[in-house]
């Protein structure tokens, strides 16, 4: 459960903001079955259903009193070289990038290492874009609907996505794949992909990658990503890595505002992982960015540690530095966290961040009362494990930001883990 | 609705009655390892690993000493000894988390029959989690290339195991993973999947769900989440710095589902504009703010002008408009000027 005071926020001109008492009840649910025998194959057939629920208590706004949906729902069958999905899944990586959807993927894998994938469905929509989107082809203002709930929900029958990858792989010195991915959405094209990935290990301290997507539509790259992670010690790691992305091509195909830009952005940098005792690990990252449109540039850098200086985590120390910069703003960003287990079932956590801001965030609602140059977050919980599958959590947080004087959350979670295995 | 949380939660307590997971000894080995009134004339011999380990010689079954060999030292057995015997060797059976060789490793000229090198942690005090060499330790000699590729995890091991551990040395989700995940999950989707549902992807990546996941993991200090903090206020800096990495997950128009609701957009009725005054206009100085910012990143202008073609460019920048042709140079479409989006301009 959730209680909080919400500002539909930020007013216009200082205006005062409409507040709101609301109690939303959030329920996650999760079920997976693994190992299913049946008559010609034995362990064959995988299961998994996930779904969440949300009810709200109070005063509403513009939410729902009652929500939920279906995140994840399928049935696999493996046989030996070849298995079947059917239902709600996703499909990651590649072409297709993330998506989700309604339908079958049928995977082959040989053991000469070649294998191909293919899948296809009905796209799952997301559900905050159910009020206006590009899919409508004409806004709210020119309809003068005033009501977005008024305005009919997209239709599912011309959203639909197919695609497949075929890959190879030489035990871990060599990996490659291509993908091809078509989403539509009312029956026109949203995107058509290529995609090209491979990887390489020649030897166990470095290995190199790189993944390109291709546009079809425009035949230009979108996006493209190369890294090299190199393993100097065992305790050491260091990864550089370059970026090159095309925003308005990530758009859909029926977006207007796709066939104004083809400036890229590029970026280029590395971070490095170090762990010179089993209790310390350091991490640190750069990385500059360059945008061709403007010729500007951005800029990011960190760096954190962690301590665990006592075993059984009695104590865990966590701190953090970040700058970033982009053409129009940046800001330093400062985290402390502390968790420990003074006694075994209870764990307690703390976490401090602070922010500063190079320009104010909100440069045209600035009310006087607010210094929206700095944000400040201060967060704690308390989790009691009273059975080795349960657990019940207390947590509570206040934050003074540019778009609050005070934002105070509580928030209560229990959790019920359970796992069963049956004689195999 | 109260009364169906109250059933779902019952049916849960009562499913979970089945439930064990496995877990690690909690024998307290220093302490018998370090005995001192032991092996002097009259006393019992010192207790070693092979004293109650002694069956891993010849089976790979975890051989735990019977009750006779405790009473040996502890004499009477009390009551507390039978109970913690009779404990380990339950939750031993329970656990059996590795398919593990150790008779064929015991006779390895590198091991020569040592246990410490391996369970170093058995020597110190309150070691329990870390009696079990990391996987590093493993895979320094086995490589397990196929498996890895084929994501065949339960080679070694048991299913219900491999879901509550957490990756220390290898495949271990630190900094950068939040980094390379997506291109591990393209190639290894099935390692993935050996420890991960799918519903652990949508977590983060459905964002219809209520709560982020952040907020659904308040105590998870050592992840790297994205919207970590007070991300609020950032939002806008990082989806700048970093054009399009949003919509990685996000569909471009869930910015404006939000902005709507929180009466920061141009489809509300009321709104106020964000931009500063001039931002339309050129100047001497070379293109306008809203050019410069539309050709640097065209994602962030979707996140509110992607309500159609009266609240973006296209009023201005099409056919006959005042704003010029839209097309920059170097722009390209297979698509036929039929298409229902190009017929804003062109005619069919």
């Amino acid at each position: 459960m959730q209680l909080f005071r919400r500002a539909a926020l930020p007013g216009p001109g200082g205006a005062l903001v409409s507040t709101l008492f609301n109690a939303p009840i959030q329920e996650f649910a999760s079920l997976r079955v693994d190992d299913v025998d049946v008559p010609w194959q034995p362990n064959s057939v995988d299961a998994e259903l996930s779904a969440w629920a949300n009810v709200s208590a109070g005063e509403l706004g513009d939410g729902k009193r009652v929500d939920g949906d279906v995140s994840i729902a399928f049935v696999r069958h493996r046989l030996d070289y070849v298995s079947f999905t059917l239902g709600r899944q996703i499909q990651v990586g590649g072409a297709a990038r993330m998506c989700r959807f309604d339908g079958a993927t049928v995977s082959l894998q040989s053991p000469f290492g070649l294998g191909a994938d293919a899948y296809g469905g009905f796209a799952v929509l997301p559900r905050w874009s159910e009020r206006p989107g590009y899919q409508l082809l004409g806004s709210a203002a020119d309809s003068l609907l005033r009501t977005p709930d008024a305005i009919e929900q997209p239709s599912r029958a011309g959203s639909w996505l197919a695609g497949g990858r075929l890959h190879y792989s030489y035990d871990r010195l060599v990996e490659l794949g291509a993908s091809f991915h078509e989403q539509r959405t009312d029956s026109e094209l949203d995107r058509r992909s290529l995609g090209i990935d491979a990887h390489t290990e020649p030897w166990s301290w470095i290995e190199a990658s790189g993944q390109v997507l291709l546009d079809v539509d425009s035949w230009q790259p979108a996006d493209g990503r190369a890294a090299v992670e190199v393993y100097p010690l065992s305790e050491l790691r260091i990864t550089a890595e370059y970026l090159h992305t095309v925003p308005a091509l990530f758009l859909s195909r029926q977006s207007v505002l796709s066939v104004f830009s083809v400036d890229a952005f590029h970026e280029i940098g590395g971070a490095a992982s170090y762990t010179p005792w089993a209790w310390l690990g350091l991490e640190a990252f750069g990385y500059g960015e360059i945008y061709a449109a403007d010729s500007s540039a951005g800029l990011r850098v960190g760096g954190s540690a962690r301590a665990a200086p006592f075993e059984s985590e009695l104590l865990v120390l966590r701190l953090g530095y970040t700058r970033v910069t982009e053409p129009e703003n940046g800001y330093h960003a400062l985290r402390v966290a502390l968790g420990s287990t003074p006694v075994e079932p209870l764990r307690l956590t703390l976490e401090s961040y602070l922010y500063l801001y190079d320009e104010p965030v909100r440069h045209a609602y600035t009310a006087a009362a607010v210094d929206t140059r700095f944000s400040w977050l201060g967060a704690t919980t308390a989790e009691w494990r009273f059975i080795e599958w349960g657990s019940a959590l207390l947590g509570g947080s206040i934050a003074v930001t540019p778009y609050a004087l005070l934002d105070a959350q509580l928030l209560g979670r229990l959790r019920v883990d359970f796992a069963w295995e049956g004689k195999r | 609705m109260r009364r169906a949380y109250l059933a779902l939660i019952m049916v849960l307590l009562v499913l979970c009655t089945r439930c064990e997971a496995p877990r690690g000894p909690v024998f307290p080995h220093r302490a018998h390892l370090v005995a001192k009134d032991c092996g002097k004339p009259g006393q019992n011999e010192c207790p070693t690993c092979k004293t109650c380990h002694n069956g891993l010689r010849t089976s790979d079954k975890l051989a735990i000493a019977p009750l006779s060999e405790c009473a040996r030292c502890h004499t009477p057995a009390t009551d507390k000894v039978r109970a913690e015997t009779a404990r380990l060797e339950h939750t031993t059976r329970a656990a059996e988390p590795i398919a593990f060789a150790h008779a064929a490793h015991l006779v390895q000229p590198e091991i020569r029959g040592a246990c410490v090198p391996c369970h170093a942690g058995a020597t110190k005090d309150g070691a329990s989690g870390a009696v079990f060499p990391p996987m590093s330790e493993c895979t320094g000699c086995h490589r397990h290339d196929a498996e890895f590729t084929a994501g065949e995890c339960v080679v070694c091991h048991s299913r219900s195991d491999i879901r509550q551990r957490v990756p220390r040395t290898l495949l271990r989700h630190d900094l950068e993973f939040i980094r390379d995940h997506r291109d591990l999950a393209t190639r290894q989707a099935k390692a993935c999947a050996a420890c991960h549902a799918q519903a652990e992807c949508t977590a983060c990546h459905d964002d219809s769900q209520y709560l982020s996941i952040e907020a659904r993991k308040p105590n998870a200090i050592d992840r790297e989440l994205v919207h970590r903090g007070e991300y609020l206020s950032r939002h806008a800096i990082e989806a700048r710095s970093r054009p399009s990495s949003c919509l990685r997950c996000h569909a471009p128009s869930s910015c404006d589902s939000c902005h709507v609701e929180r009466g920061v957009s141009a489809s509300r009725v009321g709104s106020t504009s964000p931009h500063p005054i001039g931002w339309v206009s050129s100047g001497a100085a070379g293109p306008s703010g809203h050019a410069r910012g539309a050709h640097r990143d065209l994602v962030s202008c979707a996140g509110c002008h992607e309500q159609g073609p009266a609240t973006n460019c296209i009023r201005c920048h099409r056919v006959g408009g005042y704003g010029g042709n839209p097309h920059p140079a170097g722009w390209k479409s297979a698509r036929a000027k039929d298409a229902a989006m190009c017929g804003y301009c062109h005619a069919p």
